[in-house]
């Protein structure tokens, strides 16, 4: 199995990276105390050739960043701790896909403290070779799908 | 590059992305899965 190779190479938590062939998705997360850089993660795609010939396509990208949620700029962003890193929260062009972000703003409305969300990387998707050329623009916007308030 | 030895290069490439600077705690790549089969 690739993903016992993968864990047996770099000695690492074996649920660390998990490939599902059926579904085509490939899991990742931040090994503890760490956090994954997504412009690494691009250098790093890019670095494997995968697109060259292969006719693979990205369909899309979900992370889940933790942070400080706000509005700013008439914009709600999701600041990344120690750094000036964030991403613009935005809502899904797509019917009955909308719900999440317009909960996360009732939320914010609420005074409730949103510590984690999880979205779609705008712009991360389409055809491997085209989509590793260049990196896509910052700031990120993620396009809700879920989010976390702190526990009371 | 054959299918399985992309998946899992590709695999080995997101593991060694995790470095202190970035900004999220995981995800999940979808990729169209004619070439992870």
């Amino acid at each position: 199995m690739a993903r016992d190779a993968t864990a047996r190479l770099y000695d690492v938590d074996a649920n660390l990276v998990v490939m599902d062939k059926q579904a085509g998705t490939i899991t990742f997360r931040a090994r503890k105390g760490r956090l994954v850089d997504l412009d690494k993660l691009h250098e790093s795609v890019w670095a494997t050739r995968l697109g060259d010939g292969t006719g693979m396509q990205l369909q899309w990208l979900e992370v889940t960043a933790q942070g400080v949620v706000a509005a700013a700029d008439e914009e709600i962003r999701l600041k990344v701790p120690g750094s000036e890193q964030y991403f613009v929260l935005g809502d899904s062009d797509k019917a009955g896909e909308t719900a999440p972000f317009r909960r996360l703003k009732e939320a914010l409305a609420r005074g409730e403290k949103v510590v984690s969300v999880t979205g779609r990387v705008d712009g991360w998707n389409g055809n491997w070779t085209q989509f590793l050329r260049k990196l896509p623009g910052k700031p990120r916007r993620l396009v809700v799908r879920d989010f976390q308030t702190a526990k009371p | 590059m054959k299918p399985f030895r992309s998946t899992l290069v590709l695999g080995v490439f997101l593991l060694a992305a995790s470095v202190a600077r970035g900004q999220v705690t995981g995800g999940i790549l979808h990729v169209n899965n004619t070439h992870m089969s």
